[in-house]
């Protein structure tokens, strides 16, 4: 414990060292159970603080099992923790009306899963579309904002190809299209080189990568050693048994 | 607004991705919707048909009573029924029921000796002396007698008795006038072998309508041995009845309309795989439950109106089309005339609305709560799946 | 009784939206008992995710109860055959006087409902769910407003019995009758005319100033005017819109202007009323909840949203129901 929190502080002056300006998300305290009190309940995630600033490049890395996954999620919005403080930009999110904790999500958030999730039958152009479907933004403005997306990414000729007609790569393509849809402050990725070979997994960290040089926060669980060991990683936080053993900032 | 477009248009092409279960399941419903439009449609247009043909009949109708049946009543009662302070004109009217065991069709025999105004008119005319006819067009298609051929009808004795074709009424939906055979007065006498101081019963008028129902009374009263019948009585039956068959049949068929909820209810709660996995993936995206459950909403309400639109205009078309031809022996009774009659078309909103009440709602109604379950999918399951 | 196919309907719908609120009013009794925003715990989660349901189901009660309104008019109106002496509506109504309660019942649903709905609006878009132990208590009031009325309504039709000799609106509305209907009817006309414009003036005014006024006392006052100007409207269409509409001095139905041959004018008639009635009530309804910090500035923007529809509503209202008095040929001049 001690250990941690000397290297939370050193962590800390580091980046004010660096000039970093904001705090995009503070964990304090915060823990997972899954079904509480049931034969089947299972501590994801046990007095976890974290801090991430807007900008860095952080990687949770950890066997299955060691609560990143459910880190991440909980850091993303997409679920309320148990027990302690979810701080984004200064918000305690932790017991936010789902309605509400939607809003950040759209607002802060984009996500990249592990098994891409897009939504078969569906062209390429729709799926990167449909997380603002919800909102009241004109057709033909998000329309516009995707097919610059995906020129970016280089896959906008196939913007009317039914996903499941795309090859692995371009699918990973279209799913980093997606996450960039809402134009989030934090890109967040879920062992996103779990299924791919060598050469796509290092094509997907570089696009990480750029996307971090344009300013924006990347966040990445992962326990291969192609991710964590890349040398432009700002904060390295391994995980184990649902708890945070070491921070490392570079 | 745009929310709402974008969610609908989604549902739309999500409804299209997986077309073949719900085009299934619009048949099924519509099936259900067609079977019931159907029966309201049918009873409403034969109700309408009678009123309107009630519409022209005589304000008091007398008739005798003999033994609990009807028979024939006496001229002499006319006098009698005349001096009633209150009564306009007494007239005696010769009608009755034929058999024809040709085409095995009841026709209507009517005797007159003025002119017809209530019936919509014919090709030709009236007949005016003995050995004419003017029949209705149901009549004509089955003795296959037009304008200028012959009718041969067979007299209380047993002789053939032939007249000549002068008319025959075009309307055919005129529910009266299609099994009607229209004949001179003391023809119809001969024919039935009605004795001369007899009439089959007596059209009787009054000044104030308000006023008939004391007059009925007073006609009663006199006249101890009749059966004064007055029109709104007969239009009170014609409505009651057909609310009564056809509340009947819908109550018969609303073990349909339940075994539909159940299927609209396992349906909704039995999501494929496929379709859980959608909604997770969307609630991971950032739709909310609140958008989820729109586009549920959206789903029901898409494939029900569907379904309802295609029922009725199935329904409309058996019906006024076709004849009704599955129905109408079941609503129309023994005197379903065997030459077939069309139905004049006429689409109420109220018939509409009540088919709504009666499909569309309880189908929405059942989709509530699994609509909900699936809606309230967390947005992190398809992480940790 | 009479099996009419619109009474299985009315009468299956009216138990089944009764069930349906039965087990919202049950699922809001949890919620009131075990609610408690700041815990994290899986059953406050759980609780949440009801909310969501109970919303739906009350949304899918209120367009039902609408609905059902109208289809009750009409069935109402499409027996009067089999009635003597009924020759619309009316008279079917008044062959067995609970009808009349059903359909005050009816009205009353429509405004407490959509009040509920309103305050359930209001709730959800606040981040700690403020209203909740009011809104899940007043849900157990509605429940048996609901239940009434699906009693009433059975009770209702099988009272109905095909002989019963009943008066039609030209009786019970006519001038010489007794009771409330035909009071409201024989109401010399001109001082009626000027009472409700007089009451749309008041109310339309009250509105205004609960726009542009700082000072609450414009707002707290706008739940009455809205109900008395209600009252008011609803006396005016009986005692001479409809005549207008009819052209006949005698016939005060309010129910005939819903039907084809009036070209459903009524529609538009009780819809701007209802409504704009409705929003005025609201705007004023909603003013107590300003002390709530997280509705605070929601509520300030949604009033001004809500009294402006009012007045547009109230304004379309009361255009319909003058423009016969002053397009038509026909006039009420002599009876004044």
């Amino acid at each position: 414990m001690r250990d941690e929190t000397s290297k939370q502080k050193g962590m800390a002056i580091h980046n004010e060292a660096r000039g970093f300006m904001d705090t995009l998300i503070v964990t304090e305290n915060v823990s997972k159970v899954f079904n509480p009190g049931m034969p089947d309940e299972m501590k994801a995630i046990t007095d976890v603080s974290l801090e991430i600033n807007k900008g860095e490049f952080v990687v949770l890395k950890g066997p299955s099992g060691s609560g990143k996954t459910s880190l991440l999620g909980l850091i993303g919005c997409m679920s309320r923790p148990t027990a302690g403080r979810i701080l984004i930009n200064g918000r305690d999110v932790a017991k936010l009306p789902e309605r509400f904790l939607t809003m950040i999500r759209r607002k802060e958030f984009g996500f990249i899963f592990q098994q891409f999730n897009l939504i078969k039958g569906v062209s390429v152009l729709e799926n990167v579309m449909l997380p603002l479907f919800p909102t009241d933004a004109k057709i033909s403005d998000i329309k516009n904002r995707a097919e610059g997306i995906l020129e970016k990414l280089n896959i906008l000729h196939k913007k009317d190809f039914k996903v499941q007609r795309l090859s692995g790569g371009e699918q990973q393509r279209v799913a980093i299209s997606r996450a960039l849809i809402n134009e989030p402050e934090a890109v967040l990725a879920d062992e996103p080189t779990a299924h791919l070979d060598t050469k796509l997994s290092e094509d997907l960290i570089r696009i990480m990568q750029e996307l971090n040089q344009e300013g924006k926060t990347i966040i990445i669980a992962s326990h291969d050693p192609l991710v964590y060991e890349k040398p432009f990683i700002n904060k390295l936080v391994e995980m184990r048994d649902g708890i945070v053993k070491e921070v490392t900032a570079r | 607004m745009e929310r709402h477009k974008k969610i609908l248009e989604y549902t739309l092409s999500s409804l299209f991705r997986r077309r073949y279960k719900n085009l299934a399941l619009i048949a099924v419903f519509g099936i259900v919707v067609t079977v019931l439009s159907s029966i309201l449609f049918l009873t409403h247009s034969l109700k309408r048909e009678a009123l309107y043909v009630l519409d022209g009949s005589p304000e008091l109708i007398v008739q005798k009573v003999s033994g609990g049946r009807n028979d024939l009543i006496p001229l002499d009662y006319m006098r009698r029924i005349q001096v009633i302070p209150g009564v306009g004109h007494v007239v005696p009217r010769y009608w009755g029921y034929y058999y024809d065991s040709l085409t095995g069709g009841n026709y209507t025999i009517l005797g007159i000796d003025q002119d017809v105004k209530e019936l919509k008119l014919l090709d030709g005319r009236v007949p005016t002396g003995n050995g004419e006819c003017a029949l209705g067009k149901g009549v004509s298609d089955a003795r296959f007698a037009g304008i200028g051929g012959e009718l041969v009808l067979t007299d209380s004795r047993g002789m053939a008795v032939s007249s000549r074709v002068v008319g025959v009424f075009t309307s055919e939906s005129d529910l009266l006038a299609n099994d009607l055979i229209l004949i001179n007065k003391d023809e119809v006498r001969s024919l039935f072998g009605m004795p001369p101081d007899k009439a089959t019963d007596l059209d009787v008028g009054v000044y104030n309508t308000s006023e008939v129902s004391n007059i009925a009374q007073k006609i009663k009263r006199l006249l101890p041995d009749t059966r004064p019948i007055t029109k709104n009585e007969i239009i009170r039956t014609y409505d009651t009845v057909f609310n009564w068959r056809s509340g009947m049949i819908l109550t018969m068929f609303f073990g349909a309309i339940i075994a539909f909820c159940i299927l609209a209810w396992d349906k909704a709660t039995g999501l494929s795989a496929d379709e859980k996995q959608e909604i997770g993936i969307l609630k991971a995206i950032g739709w909310e439950t609140s958008d989820i459950l729109e586009m549920k909403f959206w789903e029901g309400v898409i494939i029900s109106l569907t379904a309802f639109l295609t029922g009725i205009i199935i329904a409309y078309a058996h019906v006024y089309f076709f004849g009704a031809f599955l129905l109408a022996p079941a609503l129309m009774g023994w005197s379903v005339l065997f030459p077939p009659f069309r139905l004049m078309p006429y689409l109420d909103l109220y018939q509409i609305t009540v088919l709504l009440f009666l499909t569309v709602i309880p189908y929405v109604a059942s989709t509530i709560i699994p609509a909900w379950k699936s809606a309230i999918t967390d947005p992190d399951v398809i992480m940790r799946g | 009784m009479i099996l009419h196919p619109g009474i299985i309907s009315l009468i299956v719908g009216s138990l089944v939206v009764t069930a349906m609120m039965v087990y919202s009013s049950l699922l809001g009794l949890t919620i009131l008992r075990k609610w408690n925003i700041n815990s994290s715990s899986a059953e406050q989660l759980a609780l949440e995710r009801k909310t969501y349901l109970i919303s739906t189901i009350m949304n899918s009660v209120l367009g039902f109860e609408i609905f059902s309104s109208f289809l009750f008019i009409y069935t109402v109106e499409d027996m009067h055959r089999i009635f003597v002496g009924a020759m619309c509506a009316t008279g079917s109504l008044n062959a067995n006087p609970v009808g009349w309660y059903v359909l005050y019942t009816k009205i009353v649903i429509f405004f407490v409902a959509s009040v509920w709905i309103a305050f359930n609006y209001i709730d959800q878009r606040a981040d700690d769910y403020p209203l909740v132990k009011k809104k899940y208590a007043m849900l157990v009031f509605i429940t048996p407003i609901v239940a009434l009325d699906a009693y009433l309504q059975l009770k209702y039709f099988l009272g109905l019995k095909p002989d019963i000799i009943t008066s039609c609106c030209g009786a019970l509305f006519s001038e010489s009758g007794h009771g409330v209907a035909s009071s409201l009817s024989s109401l010399p006309i001109k001082p009626m005319m000027v009472l409700f414009y007089a009451a749309i003036a008041l109310f339309l005014l009250n509105t205004f100033f609960a726009l542009r006024s700082q000072r609450p006392m414009f707002r707290y006052a706008l739940p009455l005017s809205a109900l008395l100007v209600f009252t008011v409207s609803i006396a005016a269409i009986i005692s001479f819109v409809s005549s207008y509409f009819y052209e006949i001095p005698t016939h005060h139905c309010p129910f005939d202007i819903l039907q084809s041959n009036y070209y459903f004018i009524g529609f538009p008639l009780y819809t701007t009323l209802f409504c704009g009635v409705f929003f005025g009530l609201m705007t004023g309804m909603v003013e107590p909840f300003k002390k709530i910090q997280s509705l605070r500035d929601m509520i300030i923007k949604l009033q001004k949203k809500w009294a402006l529809f009012s007045i547009i509503l109230v304004v379309l209202f009361t255009l319909i129901a003058s423009w016969p008095i002053v397009f038509s040929s026909f006039t009420l001049e002599g009876y004044f």
